[in-house]
C-alpha cells in the first residue's frame, strides 16, 4: 500500500472540500478522477503535506502531516500550472530542483541531465527555459519531478495542451517509468482516455467524497455478455438473421442468447452475406462508469 | 560486462531535506539575475565608484593638501575613514534603493506569477527556507554597493597610511562602518522582500518599493521642516540610519551629513534605533504571514 | 459551399502559415487537425477575416470575409485564448457581443440568455468571470460564440482543460449544431473526442492540406500500410496457418492467444472469417481493426 487515508476531512471555512475520504492505494498507476471541485487538489495537497486535516493519512508509511519533509523528498510532484523559473537553462531549473530536494549539487547536475534526455529534452537542455514550447515545458516539469528519483510521483495533467504526438509521447514516457522502472503514479487528469492507456488502477471522486475505486479492468467489465459488432453490408438482412437465430442488435451491441458464443455472429453473418469488421466483448468505456457515478 | 539501460537510471543516494537548500536557492537565483545587465551594471559600477572616490580622498588625507584644508575648515582630528564611510551610507542610499527594488521587488512576486511556488513546495523545504534562500539573495547583492565598499575603503585606507600599525588601529571603525551597512542591508532587504511578497507582478512590487522608500524620504523631510521639528525625519529609515551612522562612527558635528543639520538641533538617537528596528520587523512580518499564507497549488 | 479556399497561402515575413491549399466547408461538423505549428490558427483567422491572404482567395458565404464585414453576422468564433473583461458576469459578457451584432436590448437579452442556457452556464451566469473555471470559461465564449444563431460556428480548441462532464456537454452540443444544418469547423488535438464529434475530417500539416474526408476514405488511400487485424482465439498458431495460405495477408505474430496480422487485402480476410469459424470449427473470441481509428491514421501521417 503506497497512500492510505483514513476518514480525511477537510473544511475550507464553510465549505467542504473533502468528507471522511478512506482509501487506500496500491503500488502501480492510479488515476484520480472527478469534475472540477471535486476534491482532487485538495487530496493531493494533503498527501504533499501543504494542508493540515482531520483524519489519518500514510504516504510511503509516512505521515505527511507530521514529517511533510520526510513525504516530500520521496515523491516527485508534477503541477498542473505553467510554472517555469524564468532565466534558467533547462539542466539548471532541473538541476537546481534536484538541490532543493537535498541532492548535492554534482549528483543533481548529473542526474539532470541523465532525466533530461530521458524525457527526451537531450538537446534542448542548455536553452533557456522561457523559450520552451508547451510540449517542452510538460517535459520539463516532469524531469524536474523524477531529478531526485522518487519512489511515487504526482502527475497533475500530464498531457494538457500537447499535440496528439506529444501525448502519445508523454505517456509512453509515463508508462516505461510504470512499468519498467517501477516507479508509482497517480495521475490525475481529465482526459479519461489517458487515464484508460496508462493506469491499472482508479479513485473517481465527487464533491469531495470518493464514489468509485479499484482496478480499472473490473470498474470497465461490463457483466451482460453482450458483443460490440460492426457490420460491412447489408445490415437489416444481418439483423433478421441474428433475430432468427434468437439474437438481437442495438445499433453496436450485440445480445446473444445466453450460452452461445461468437459462432452464432458468424453463422447470422454468413448467412446474411455481410462482412464482420469487428467482433468483441463489450467493455464499458471509462466515461460510462465515470458519468455513472457522477450521476449518483 | 552487463548491458545497462541507457533510458532511466536509479540514483543511487538519498534525498534528504536539508537546510542547505537555502543556499542553494539563493546562489541560483543570484547567478540567473546576474545575466540581467541593469542589475550587473548597478552592482558592480556602485562599489567601483565609491572605491575609487574613497581611493582619491584618502590619498590626498595623507598629504599635505588635506592638512592645508583641515587647517581653514578648523578641524584637526577627525578620522577621514569615518568621515567617508558616513559620507558613503548617505550617497549610496538611493542607488541601493534601486537595487533593492529591482532584485528584491520580483524575488517572490515572480514565483507567485509564474506559479512556480508549488514546484518549490513540493520539495522538501519549509516556508523558512524558501524565505531565508530569497533573503540571501538579496543580501549578496545589497553587499556589493554596501558593504564592499566599506571593506574596499579600510583596505585602501591601510595600505595608503605610512603609519605602522595602522590596520590594528582602524579595526573597531571596520567594525563599526560594516555594522551600519548592515542595519542598511537589513531595511532595504526586508522592505523589499515584503513588498515582494504582496505582489503577483514584478513591475509592481519594483515600483512599491522604490515609491514608498522615496516617498516616505521626502515625505518625513517635508514634516520635518514645516514643524521644525527634526525629530520627524526620522520616520525615513535613511534619516535614521544616518543618525545612527554619524553616532557609531563618531563624526564631529562640522562634518554631519545635511540631512541632520536642522535649527531643531540633532534628532533623537535613541528614536532613530527605533525607526530602523520598525523598518525591518513590520514588513519581516508581513512577509512571514504572506508566505505562511500563499496559495501553493492553484 | 459556406466556405472555399482557392490557393491559398499566407506567409508571416519568412515563416510559412499556409501553401496551396484549397478546400471546401460544407454543412455538419468537420474537424481541424494538424500538430502544433501546422497552420491551424492561420487557417481559422483566414476563415473569419481576421487575416487576408498572401496569395489566392477565401470565399464564405460567397464573399470576401476580410473585405465585407456584413458576413460576421453568419460566423460564430470561438477563440483559443481567453480574453474577457474579467469583471463583467458571464451574463453581461454574452449580452454584450450579442448587440453587437445589432440586435436591440431586448432581443440580444433573450438570445443570450438562450445561447447561456444552452451551454449549460446558466446557474453560474450571474459569476464575475474572474471567477470562473477553465470549463466555464470555455462554455461561456461558446455561449457568445452562438448567440446569434451563426450559419458558421468556428471552435478553436473548444475541450481544452474542461472537465468529463463539460467534455461531454460541448461535445454534445457540437453534435447537436452539426444536425441542425449549421456548418461547424472544430480545432482539436484530443483525437478520441474528435471521433465523438464526427467522422469528417481535414488535416494540415506543415502549413498544407495533407489529408480530408473521413477517417475510412482516408485509410483506403493509405494502402502502402498493411491493416493491421487483432484476432483473438484459442489455438491461435492453427489459425495463423490457415490464415496465411490467403494472398492477401502478408504477416501474422502470435503473442499468446492473440493474432496480430497484417493484411494488404482485408476484405479477402474478413471474408474468410466465416469459413474458418464454421467450416473448420475454430472459436473466435474477438476480432477487430487495430489502425482505423483516427489516431492510428493521424500517426500514419503526421510522421
Amino acid at each position: 500500500m503506497i497512500i492510505s487515508t483514513e476518514n480525511l476531512t477537510k473544511h475550507f471555512g464553510a465549505t467542504l472540500a473533502l468528507e471522511s475520504v478512506s482509501c487506500a492505494i496500491e503500488p502501480g498507476t492510479t488515476g484520480l478522477l472527478g469534475p472540477n471541485g471535486a476534491g482532487k487538489t485538495t487530496l493531493l495537497r494533503i498527501l504533499l503535506g501543504l494542508l493540515p486535516a482531520k483524519g489519518k493519512a500514510t504516504v510511503l508509511d509516512i505521515d505527511p502531516m507530521r514529517q511533510p519533509l520526510a513525504v516530500r523528498a520521496r515523491l516527485g510532484y508534477m503541477p498542473e500550472s505553467e510554472c517555469l523559473i524564468p532565466g534558467l537553462t533547462g539542466v539548471e531549473a532541473v538541476s537546481f530542483m534536484g538541490r532543493i530536494s537535498g541532492m548535492p549539487s554534482r549528483a543533481a547536475l548529473q542526474r539532470a541531465h541523465e532525466v533530461l534526455y530521458f524525457v527526451g529534452l537531450g538537446e534542448a537542455r542548455y536553452r533557456e527555459v522561457g523559450e520552451f514550447s508547451t510540449g517542452m515545458q510538460q517535459r520539463l516539469k516532469l524531469a524536474q519531478a523524477l531529478v531526485h528519483d522518487p519512489d511515487l510521483l504526482f502527475l497533475d495533467e500530464p498531457t494538457n495542451g500537447l499535440d496528439p504526438k506529444g501525448r502519445q509521447e508523454m505517456l509512453a514516457v509515463v508508462k516505461e517509468l510504470a512499468v519498467d522502472h517501477k516507479k508509482s503514479v497517480v495521475l490525475s487528469s481529465h482526459l479519461l482516455p489517458d487515464v484508460e492507456a496508462v493506469c491499472t488502477n482508479v479513485v473517481l471522486m465527487n464533491r469531495g467524497r470518493i464514489v468509485r475505486a479499484g482496478p480499472l479492468a473490473e470498474l470497465t467489465s461490463d457483466s451482460d455478455g453482450s458483443y460490440s459488432v460492426q457490420v460491412r453490408g447489408d445490415e437489416e438482412k444481418f439483423a433478421a438473421e441474428l433475430a432468427s437465430r434468437g439474437g438481437s442488435i442495438n445499433e453496436r451491441r450485440v445480445h446473444l442468447p445466453d450460452d452461445a458464443g461468437t459462432r452464432l455472429i458468424f453463422e447470422a453473418a454468413a448467412a446474411a452475406e455481410v462482412q464482420l469488421r469487428e467482433v468483441k466483448p463489450m467493455r464499458r468505456s471509462l466515461e460510462d462508469v465515470f458519468m455513472e457515478a457522477m450521476d449518483e | 560486462m552487463p548491458v545497462y539501460d541507457a533510458s532511466y537510471r536509479p540514483w543511487e543516494g538519498k534525498a534528504k531535506a536539508s537546510r542547505w537548500a537555502a543556499v542553494a536557492i539563493a546562489t541560483t537565483t543570484v547567478r540567473r539575475l546576474w545575466r540581467l545587465r541593469s542589475i550587473k551594471w548597478l552592482a558592480v559600477f556602485c562599489p567601483l565608484a565609491a572605491c575609487s572616490i574613497s581611493w582619491l580622498v584618502l590619498y590626498f588625507s595623507y598629504g599635505e593638501f588635506w592638512a592645508r584644508v583641515a587647517r581653514q575648515v578648523g578641524i584637526q582630528d577627525v578620522n577621514v575613514l569615518h568621515l567617508i564611510n558616513v559620507r558613503l551610507f548617505t550617497w549610496v542610499q538611493i542607488p541601493a534603493v534601486l537595487l533593492a527594488a529591482i532584485v528584491g521587488g520580483p524575488l517572490i512576486a515572480e514565483d507567485r506569477r509564474s506559479h512556480s511556488l508549488p514546484l518549490y513546495f513540493s520539495r522538501p523545504i519549509t516556508h523558512l527556507t524558501y524565505t531565508l534562500g530569497k533573503f540571501l539573495t538579496i543580501f549578496a547583492y545589497l553587499s556589493l554597493p554596501i558593504l564592499l565598499p566599506s571593506i574596499g575603503m579600510y583596505m585602501i585606507d591601510v595600505s595608503l597610511s605610512p603609519a605602522q600599525g595602522h590596520w590594528l588601529e582602524q579595526f573597531p571603525s571596520l567594525l563599526r562602518a560594516m555594522a551600519c551597512a548592515g542595519l542598511l542591508i537589513a531595511v532595504l532587504a526586508s522592505v523589499s522582500l515584503g513588498a515582494s511578497s504582496l505582489c503577483t507582478r514584478n513591475n509592481y512590487a519594483i515600483a512599491l518599493v522604490f515609491t514608498s522608500m522615496m516617498v516616505v524620504w521626502g515625505g518625513s523631510e517635508i514634516v520635518a521642516d514645516v514643524l521644525d521639528n527634526s525629530n520627524a525625519a526620522l520616520a525615513a529609515p535613511f534619516t535614521a540610519l544616518t543618525r545612527i551612522s554619524v553616532e557609531l562612527l563618531d563624526l564631529p558635528e562640522l562634518l554631519y551629513p545635511d540631512a541632520l543639520n536642522r535649527t531643531s538641533g540633532m534628532p533623537d538617537i535613541r528614536l532613530a534605533w527605533m525607526s530602523v528596528a520598525a523598518w525591518t520587523a513590520i514588513p519581516l512580518l508581513v512577509l512571514i504571514a504572506r508566505v505562511r499564507k500563499v496559495e501553493v497549488v492553484s | 459551399m459556406i466556405a472555399t479556399f482557392d490557393n491559398v497561402a499566407k506567409w508571416y515575413g519568412d515563416v510559412i502559415g499556409l501553401v496551396d491549399v484549397t478546400t471546401e466547408i460544407g454543412p455538419g461538423v468537420t474537424a481541424l487537425l494538424g500538430p502544433n505549428g501546422a497552420g491551424k490558427s492561420t487557417f481559422l483567422k483566414l476563415l473569419t477575416g481576421q487575416l487576408v491572404p498572401s496569395t489566392g482567395s477565401v470565399s464564405l458565404f460567397g464573399k470576401n470575409p476580410f473585405r465585407s464585414s456584413g458576413v460576421y453576422r453568419q460566423v460564430g468564433f470561438c477563440p483559443e485564448q481567453d480574453a474577457f473583461y474579467e469583471d463583467m458576469t458571464g451574463r453581461k459578457f454574452v449580452h454584450y457581443l450579442t448587440r453587437l451584432h445589432g440586435y436591440g436590448a431586448a432581443e440580444a437579452r433573450r438570445r443570450s440568455d438562450e445561447a447561456i442556457e444552452r451551454v449549460g452556464m446558466s446557474e453560474n451566469a450571474h459569476r464575475r468571470i474572474r471567477t470562473y473555471s477553465k470549463g466555464m470559461r470555455q462554455r461561456i465564449k461558446l455561449a457568445q460564440a452562438i448567440s446569434h444563431d451563426p450559419q458558421l460556428v468556428v471552435l478553436d480548441e473548444p475541450l481544452n482543460g474542461m472537465d468529463p462532464i463539460g467534455r461531454r456537454k460541448v461535445i454534445d452540443l457540437v453534435k447537436e449544431m452539426g444536425a441542425e444544418g449549421r456548418s461547424v469547423l472544430v480545432s482539436s488535438h484530443i483525437l478520441h473526442e474528435v471521433e465523438a464529434m464526427t467522422r469528417e475530417l481535414l488535416l494540415l500539416y506543415q502549413g498544407r492540406v495533407l489529408a480530408e474526408g473521413t477517417v475510412e476514405e482516408i485509410r483506403a488511400y493509405l494502402n502502402q500500410y498493411p491493416h493491421k487485424i487483432i484476432v483473438r482465439a484459442p489455438r491461435a498458431r492453427e489459425i495463423a496457418g490457415h490464415l496465411l495460405k490467403l494472398d492477401g495477408v502478408s504477416g501474422v505474430r502470435i503473442d499468446n492467444e492473440t493474432l496480430h496480422i497484417e493484411a494488404q487485402n482485408p476484405d479477402q480476410l474478413f471474408d474468410a472469417l466465416p469459413e474458418l469459424v464454421l467450416q473448420q470449427g475454430f472459436d473466435l473470441d474477438a476480432v477487430e481493426a487495430s489502425d482505423v481509428s483516427l489516431e492510428a491514421i493521424f500517426d500514419y501521417l503526421v510522421k
